[in-house]
């Protein structure tokens, strides 16, 4: 520990850090251009200058390691003189127009102008021009904006793990940009957007869309992966205008995948706004009170067993919650949540979860990935994978299909039969795994829709020491972000219940289809009366004889659990269209209608009622760190598990109604289809 | 014209000419003690509605020129002279107004409904 004086205050800093953490830890805000705490330090703003006593000059601090006994100081006239040269010298090639620039408001350089600006300029040649780079069809760039703080090139090239990034020239020709024209290629590319500290980077599906003053700003939970990003969702009147992330050390640090992000666009388009009933074979407008009486009347005399439910990928726990409750009084147990036919059961909960958590990726020492591909399922897990790849050289393994991933991986095998060569602890990945200390197991749904799968990861994950009673090793990753949540309110088949299989070709006369599209609808039966309720037209509301409008993510208070089996609370942004409703109110309604009355009637009464089923659900954005209490495994249930894994996701950009009602995300489809990332996975 | 305004025009105004509405201008006979100018008011044509008068003889009745400029020195860009017609009939209304059929045009915020098929 070094002993720093900032301004007389007197803090104690870790050594090797920097003057500028020490200013901070003292409480000293330090203009900064280039400095990025998850990044490398460049250095090359000078914007950070601090005086250090006994140093001739100001010094850079955000690239200058702390001694003993140093004397800081961030606010006296050489400083404050240095920093406006700087900016004066920022401001020379800087065009002044903000007017029309969308970085506006929210613009680190003029924040910092107002601090250290002149008041006129003495420069009076001809400002340099940059030609725009095409950067593909999310980030849009106004390149002469550039103040060359490289924020962009560190970020891509170290955390998204791609080489596409770089600069050109030197000096005044220094250009930032793809060497060769051509598109990002990352998952995490919309992130340089944040990042640019001018508006050099900003988003082209945004491009002179609004202001940030003129934004509602509310706290959400992105649903477009498992992974439970913390979102801030920025609207204007009725309408979501863009995404952002919200700080969460423990699961996006402050990241955001690029399809949670752009994808807000498909919010607007293909909406169901208002109940629709199937009227001699088509599709007419209707009331709610019509919608109602029509299922109703259709429930009439249907034993129990003869109706079903599918949630889908999207849902809240509030309206599953609901509709369980709801099913249950109707004497049904047809209750199914796994639509991509994953072979897990509700129960016990490390069986399902992503036990290790996120941030204990930090802490692996070997990883072992079964039929996943984290770089498209969870771009931000991802990162985190890379993170501590690039700290520690952690050692991969991957079996399943091969992907370009943005680390090293040895290949182990393709499919189930690989788990047994990797017992061997005394030569290949199976030694690597044995001699680590915190090895990891990371299992993705391709590989748990095969038999035994499940029992088998379990059992490996105890051979090679994966579950010890400090550290959890077991991992699912899950894709869908409603899929935790169902499992624990076990919507899944109860006593004699039929799973989705059963509820297909003609299993139930009545389905029920919560926002569920992932499946084939050319299965389900053809005389089984649909009521599909949800936000987006798809494949569900196609084939439905009675369509419920809902509400999206945004437009509802909802509950999500992620895949590491953290509950956390969504806030309303915005209202649903036209005569849409939340979800669980509808289901709450028609309760009423079908004399089922469900006993709650407000959001706090369903909470209640959540976690009444499960108790995790009583405590958000908490999660204890667990080691393992009982090793007996998974049943190993019947049937062999044959053949690759598959993959999860072929389309990284479409993988849900809302993603695919998005113009960006099809445009994104269209560029990136051609690229080497997809083929190589295809 | 009111009928004291009737008697003072006869007594001492000068008619100065008329505008294309039938609006008629005079200016006294006799100059202003302080100011050294003529007094210059206009009877109208029907009701009073000052927002009639066309800019030509609005200008020269406010004094900004001396003499009145001729209605027939108009350019070829210029519109004809329009009073106020706010809280008219033939006021403007906006589009979208429930008087011009109600049905704006599609604005950002909105979305797009399905249908079936679509
Ligand atoms: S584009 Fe933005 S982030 Fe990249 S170097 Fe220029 S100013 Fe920095
Ligand atoms: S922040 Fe220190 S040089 Fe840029």
């Amino acid at each position: 520990m070094a002993k720093v004086t900032v301004d007389g205050i007197v803090v104690e800093v870790p050594n090797g850090s920097t003057v500028l953490q020490a200013c901070e830890l003292a409480g000293k805000e330090i203009p900064r251009f280039c400095y990025h705490e998850r990044l490398s330090i460049a250095g090359n703003c000078r914007m950070c200058l601090v005086e250090i006593e006994k140093a001739p000059k100001p010094v850079a601090s955000c690239a200058f390691p702390v001694a003993d006994n140093m004397v800081v100081k961030t606010d006296t006239p050489m400083v404050r003189n240095g920093r406006r040269g700087v900016m004066e010298f920022l401001l020379i090639n800087h065009p002044l127009d903000c007017p029309i620039c969308d970085q506006g408001g929210e613009c680190d350089l003029q924040d910092q102008a107002l601090g250290y600006g002149m008041d006129h300029t003495r420069y009076e040649e001809n400002k340099r021009a940059v030609k725009d780079k095409n950067l593909g069809p999310l980030v849009k760039t106004v390149m002469t904006r550039c103040i060359h703080c490289t924020r962009c090139i560190r970020f891509v090239t170290e955390i998204a793990g791609v080489p596409d990034l770089g600069a050109t020239s030197r000096g005044e020709s220094l250009e930032v940009g793809t060497y060769v024209e051509k598109a990002l290629g990352s998952e995490l590319s919309g992130n340089i957007i944040d990042l640019c500290p001018v508006g050099a980077l900003t988003s082209k599906p945004y491009a002179f869309v609004a202001r940030p003053w003129e934004l509602k700003k509310t706290d959400s939970v992105d649903v477009l992966d498992a992974v439970g990003t913390n979102i801030r969702i920025d609207s204007r009147g009725p309408e979501v205008l863009r995404i952002l992330p919200r700080l969460n050390e423990e699961v996006n640090e402050e990241w955001l995948a690029d399809k949670a992000r752009f994808s807000m666009d498909g919010l607007k388009r293909r909406r169901l706004d208002r109940p629709w009933v199937r009227r001699d074979g088509k599709l007419v407008q209707a009331t709610w009170g019509d919608a109602f009486t029509v299922i109703a009347e259709r429930l009439q005399g249907v034993a129990g067993e003869r109706i079903g439910a599918l949630a889908g990928d999207l849902c809240d726990a509030e309206s599953m919650v609901a509709l369980k409750d709801l099913l249950t009084a109707l004497g049904s147990a047809n209750l199914d949540c796994r639509q991509d036919g994953v072979l897990l059961q509700a129960g016990r909960r490390d069986f399902y979860t992503f036990n290790s958590t996120i941030a204990a990726i930090e802490e692996a020492d070997a990883l072992l990935l079964i039929g996943t591909n984290p770089r498209r399922e969870a771009p931000v897990i991802n990162a985190r994978i890379r993170k501590r790849w690039l700290a520690s050289k952690m050692l991969i393994g991957l079996i399943g299909e091969t992907a370009e991933l943005t680390y090293d991986f040895q290949h182990v095998g393709g499919d189930a039969g690989a788990f047994d060569g990797l017992r061997d602890a005394s030569a290949g990945f199976g030694k690597t795994l044995a001699d680590a200390n915190k090895p990891m197991v990371i299992v993705g749904q391709p590989a748990l829709r095969q038999p035994g799968v499940l029992a088998a990861v379990w059992e490996l994950a105890g051979a090679i020491g994966a579950l010890a009673g400090e550290w959890h090793g077991f991992n699912v990753l899950h894709t869908a972000a409603a899929r935790v949540g169902a499992l624990d309110l076990g919507f899944v088949p109860g006593q004699g219940g039929r799973d989705l299989a059963g509820m297909l070709n003609g299993g139930v006369d009545v389905l029920w289809l919560l926002g569920a599209d992932e499946f084939d609808t050319a299965r389900i039966g053809r005389n089984t009366f649909v009521i599909y309720q949800g936000h987006h037209g798809d494949r569900g509301a196609a084939r439905a004889d009675v369509i419920l409008p809902g509400s999206a993510y945004t437009e509802k208070s909802g509950t999500y659990v992620n895949t590491e089996g953290r509950v956390q609370r969504g806030l309303r942004a915005v209202y649903p269209p036209g005569e849409a409703r939340e979800d669980w109110t509808i289901i709450r309604a028609l309760s009423e209608v079908l004399g089922k009355t469900l006993p709650y009637d407000d959001l706090p009464g369903v909470r209640a009622r959540l976690e009444q089923v499960n108790p995790v659900f009583g405590r958000t954005n908490f999660l204890p760190r667990f080691g393992v209490s009982d090793r007996s495994g998974p049943g190993q249930g019947s049937g062999r598990a044959s053949g690759p894994f598959g993959v999860a996701i072929e389309n990284y950009y479409q993988t849900d109604p809302i993603s695919r009602a998005s113009p960006t995300m099809a445009a994104c489809t269209e560029t990136f289809a051609t690229t080497p990332l997809l083929q190589a996975a295809e | 014209m009111n009928i004291g305004t009737r008697i003072f025009t006869m007594l001492y105004g000068r008619r100065v000419g008329a505008d294309a509405d039938g609006n008629v201008y005079y200016e006294a006979r006799r100059l202003r003690r302080f100011s050294g100018q003529s007094r210059r008011w206009v009877a109208y044509r029907g009701a009073a509605e000052p927002s009639r008068i066309p800019a030509e003889w609005h200008a020269w009745l406010h004094y900004t020129t001396n003499a009145p400029i001729p209605e027939t020195a108009r350019q070829p860009w210029q519109k004809p002279h329009q009073m106020n017609l706010t809280g008219t009939p033939a006021s403007y209304r906006p589009p979208g107004h429930d008087y011009r059929g109600g049905h704006r045009a599609a604005a950002s915020g909105d979305y797009e409904a399905w249908t079936p098929g679509s």
